[in-house]
């Protein structure tokens, strides 16, 4: 089981330190007011609630575990009610990595990993080092392609092609919208890679990894080089 | 068909003891505005009606509640006043959670959360299992999550 970037347990424990401190320090003396107390008891609260604060930002840091498995990606997470999370490979839609200024600066980065199902992201890692996140996406992409390889082998050659060509150019539809610069344009040659390289996939039956491409059978992102332009100034 | 464990009833009744207290404090509230002749036995009478029903409820559930891993879908069977059958094919299935809130915890219970593809906040869930069991039917629901690998996905 992997943690999140340790830089995660400062941020987190200095914003809910510095929330809880405010909520006490602003809305307690009013309380406080009516029970005719000293003013430093409203101080000392906002110190105890800065700290509790704190600790439980780093306790979300403590209690938030992830792994990518073989054929799922595992997340565990939460304090006081825990959620535990598996997320087949072959159920991702799209692989997320972002980079705030503030982030770039400690080469962090946050990475979401989302699913057709549920409302919101179904996995959030922030922050991951920008290697780790290079890791993971290469990683979700090489097994995705690996598991369609099976697929190919398996069904027939036609719908699979057709279905990764479609997948694939909504994703390059949201990266051009998102990102707008010059890697929109080698996105935009997404769908027919898809197309050719899933068509020649389709033919070799000759295992899991060895015909699969890359790029082609996965709804991942094909953001190879999202690290060399974009946001990166 | 499986059944849920014994517990959930004691969860589920729960539940009920503090829906009843909200309802009888806002009654309680609601007196101060619109004053009524012995509003204390009121309150307390509402508060006791809505507690036992919520508990009557809350076993009649346990008594309906099934739930099967069939050969293709996740079938599920509960309800009191309206019986819900739902069948939830594995290709369909996105990922899944278990999730323990704070009372789960204190109960050592576990509830097994379905996620399916465009069912915006109707997501299935199987409540009342123990710890070990929702570990199991997540992993069992994963892997045939992953064999049933859809030929036309979402």
């Amino acid at each position: 089981m992997r943690r999140l970037h340790p830089l995660t347990a400062v941020s987190r424990a200095i914003s809910l330190g510095i929330a809880a401190g405010f909520v006490a320090t602003t809305l307690l003396p009013v309380v406080v007011a009516q029970l005719d107390a000293s003013i430093t008891l409203p101080a000392f609260l906002g110190v105890v609630a800065a700290l509790l604060g704190a600790g439980y930002g780093y306790l979300s840091y403590r209690r938030f575990t992830y792994e990518l498995t073989d054929e799922t990606f595992d997340l565990g997470k939460g304090v006081l009610a825990r959620t535990e999370r598996e997320i087949p490979l072959g159920r991702v839609q799209n692989v997320d990595v972002q980079q705030s200024l503030f982030q770039q600066l400690f080469d962090v980065a946050v990475v979401r990993i989302e699913t057709a199902g549920g409302g919101s992201t179904e996995a959030t890692l922030s922050y991951v080092a920008v290697s780790e996140a290079d890791r993971l996406q290469r990683g979700i992409r090489d097994r995705r392609a690996a598991l369609a390889g099976d697929d190919d082998a398996a069904t027939a050659a036609g719908a699979t092609t057709v279905e990764t060509g479609g997948e694939q150019a909504v994703d390059a539809g949201g990266e051009q919208a998102v990102d707008a610069g010059p890697e929109s344009a080698v996105d935009a040659t997404g769908p027919t890679d898809a197309t050719a390289t899933g068509s020649t996939d389709a033919t070799a039956t000759d295992g899991p990894d060895a015909g699969a491409p890359p790029d082609a059978t996965t709804g991942v992102d094909v953001r190879c080089g999202w690290r060399s332009n974009a946001t990166r100034t | 068909m499986e059944v849920l464990h014994e517990r959930v009833r004691l969860q589920w009744a729960f539940r009920a003891l503090v829906l009843a207290a909200v309802i009888a404090g806002v009654a309680f509230g609601a007196t101060f505005v619109v004053p009524i002749p012995r509003a204390v036995p009121v309150v307390v009478g509402l508060f006791t009606l809505v507690a036992v029903l919520g508990i009557a409820h809350a076993f009649a559930l346990y008594r309906d509640w099934r739930f099967d891993l069939e050969a293709d879908a996740l079938y599920l069977e509960r309800g009191v006043v309206t019986r819900v059958e739902t069948a939830v094919p594995y290709v369909r299935v996105q990922h899944v959670d278990t999730q323990r809130n704070p009372l789960d915890r204190l109960l050592g219970l576990s509830t097994v959360v379905v996620y399916t593809a465009g069912s915006r906040g109707a997501d299935v869930s199987v409540p009342g299992l123990t710890v070990e069991r929702a570990r199991t039917l997540r992993n069992e629901l994963r892997e045939l999550a992953v064999d049933a690998e859809p030929e036309d996905a979402v």
